[in-house]
């Protein structure tokens, strides 16, 4: 009787030892994530509500003027669009010529494969920080500075992509190409038809990791972009910030209106941020 | 027919790698060289390469007062924020590691500001920090304190870029430190139980020299990452006050963009590329050993 009482009690105190544990560290992160909650809340309040002292903790009249001065006035419903043609279109390429490259690395033998593959790996050093200059050139030769297509076209080929892509494909046994081969499939076919099918698990992965790429970048408009109406949301907020007075009403709205989709890619598909699968990866 | 059938087979492979191949080439391959050979000339944006001027943009680094200053600047904001990221990441790791749904909750939490774009990261810090109209100034004020400039200070503005830096990049490396975590088998924890270590010795003994491939791993990483540093800082100080947070990769852009000197810039981004080289070079060796 003494006994179990006593092993009860002690249950318990693990019990609530793990509790007060779990509390105190989705505090913590809570905490951590200050500087994102504030900017949300704060986009949500009046001009006037956002530099009281004491500050409000939350909006006292909560209002959406900051959203429709920043789509309209400030020209960010344009700037939305224009990041999300240039991250939809850009992976879209990526997704096709990265799975095309990886496809042939994956299944045929061929002369320079082996070199083509550490080609791959090596243009994942490179940093566009290191080529800002010369790549403004080469885009300025072709005619593709200031245009959408400046900012789409050269990051498409993410090497992480073909990486990921070919060594997904050569788990997907040869037999089954073979086969394909035998009923008179074309090697088009076996690409389109059997190989990219069964590599969607991979597809898809590429597919968040580029558009929140494309979306987040931020070097590529800044050397490629120099309109107003071409502009990015990133750009466009940076363009903003460093006005002389920053109108922080119309910044904080379209800075939740950039953080936002991003916000719900994640919370949807944190697995595959959280996972393994990229987690050893360079950003890019 | 059969000759056609085998010249179209050998071309195939290079018809899919073709377009992949070609990006690469025309937006990275080529321009990487290009860039070399700008940095042996002297030209302009508008008048293309001018004059072959051998090593004499090196030269001018050395005694360029601007450039050695962003490149001291950037080997302090590296230290500084390596050695916290690696730290705190750790720490995280090791009190984040278990799979209760608190820990899987706080862990999304600490990883989100990696999602975040670095543009709207320097936004969120310069809208807390910001001297006059910020939240942290008018709660010290609130509390009868006066306010900090924050921004504006060069030591406070060196500390917030580090932070804002840090809190961008922490759950990144917290992710790569639970994997090297979850590799050390359990049997030798239990083992240490029963010979009586607590957990302080078991962290030392144990955890410290058994992560140690991984502590260097994100070491490296985020020492690469630490210095392409650039957006973060343009957004929340634009290098200032006067060029106490200027680094770098901002210095290479003012000098070809803003003063007009490309072949200038080359030479310094030559010098960041070699840094980095040296450094994932290290970094590969290190996975390769894995």
């Amino acid at each position: 009787m003494f006994t179990t009482g006593l092993r009860q009690s002690t249950k318990i105190q693990t019990r609530l030892r793990r509790y007060l544990r779990e509390g105190l560290v989705l505090l913590l992160a809570f905490f951590f994530l200050i500087p994102v909650i504030w900017v949300v809340l704060s986009s949500f309040k009046p001009n006037a509500e956002l530099f009281l002292i004491p500050p409000s903790v939350l909006p006292k009249e909560p209002t959406l003027e900051n959203y429709q001065s920043a789509l309209t006035v400030g020209n960010f419903a344009n700037y939305t669009w224009n990041s999300f043609f240039v991250a939809t279109m850009s992976t879209l390429i990526a997704l096709l010529t990265n799975s095309m490259a990886a496809f042939a690395l994956a299944k045929y033998r061929f002369v320079g494969r082996q070199a083509l593959f550490l080609l791959t790996l090596a243009t994942i050093m490179i940093p566009l920080q290191v080529i800002m200059v010369p790549i403004f050139l080469v885009l300025r030769n072709l005619g593709l500075t200031d245009t959408l297509w400046g900012i789409i076209i050269p990051p498409a080929a993410t090497p992480t992509g073909v990486f990921l892509l070919r060594q997904y494909m050569l788990s997907i046994p040869d037999e089954i190409l073979e086969s394909a081969r035998i009923d008179g499939a074309s090697e088009w076919a076996i690409y389109w038809r059997i190989i990219l099918p069964l590599s969607i698990p991979a597809l898809a992965t590429l597919a968040i990791f580029s558009f929140t790429w494309r979306w987040n970048d931020f070097i590529w408009p800044f050397i490629v972009i120099s309109s107003e109406q071409n502009a990015t949301l990133q750009l466009a907020l940076a363009r903003l910030v460093g006005q002389f007075g920053v109108d922080w009403s119309t910044l904080l709205a379209a800075t939740t209106i950039t953080l936002l989709p991003m916000l719900i890619v994640f919370l949807l598909l944190q697995r595959y941020f959280l996972g393994n699968l990229m987690a050893g990866s360079v950003k890019g | 027919m059969i000759v056609g059938y085998r010249f179209s087979k050998k071309v195939i492979p290079y018809l899919f790698v073709a377009p992949n191949t070609l990006i690469f080439g025309v937006f990275v391959i080529l321009p990487m060289f290009y860039g070399l050979l700008y940095s042996f000339y002297e030209g302009t944006f508008i008048e293309g390469l001018e004059r072959f001027t051998g090593l004499e943009n090196y030269q001018r680094l050395l005694r360029d007062q601007a450039f050695i200053s962003s490149l001291v600047h950037t080997f302090a904001y590296v230290v500084a924020v390596v050695s916290l990221v690696v730290m705190f990441s750790l720490m995280l790791a090791l009190a984040l590691r278990a799979s209760s749904m608190g820990s899987a909750l706080a862990r999304i939490g600490f990883y989100l500001p990696v999602i975040l774009s670095p543009v709207v990261v320097g936004v969120a810090w310069r809208w807390m920090f910001s001297s006059d109209l910020g939240v942290i100034n008018g709660v010290l004020v609130s509390m009868g304190h006066s306010p900090i400039p924050w921004l504006t200070d060069i030591n406070w503005a060196r500390a917030v870029v580090v932070l804002a830096s840090v809190w961008a990049m922490t759950g990144f490396y917290m992710v790569i430190f639970i994997g090297g975590l979850n590799t050390i088998p359990s049997e030798l924890y239990q083992a240490a139980e029963v010979d009586g270590a607590n957990s302080t010795q078991q962290f030392w003994k144990i955890t410290l020299p058994l992560l140690a491939p991984t502590t260097l791993l994100v070491t490296i990483l985020a020492t690469i990452n630490s210095f392409k540093a650039f957006e973060i800082i343009l957004v929340l100080t634009n290098g200032g006050p006067g060029d106490a947070t200027r680094l770098l990769v901002q210095n290479i852009y003012q000098t070809a963009f803003d003063a007009s000197n490309p072949t200038y810039a080359s030479a310094q981004s030559v010098v960041l590329f070699s840094v980095l080289m040296l450094l994932t070079f290290w970094q590969l060796r290190i996975t390769r050993e894995d």
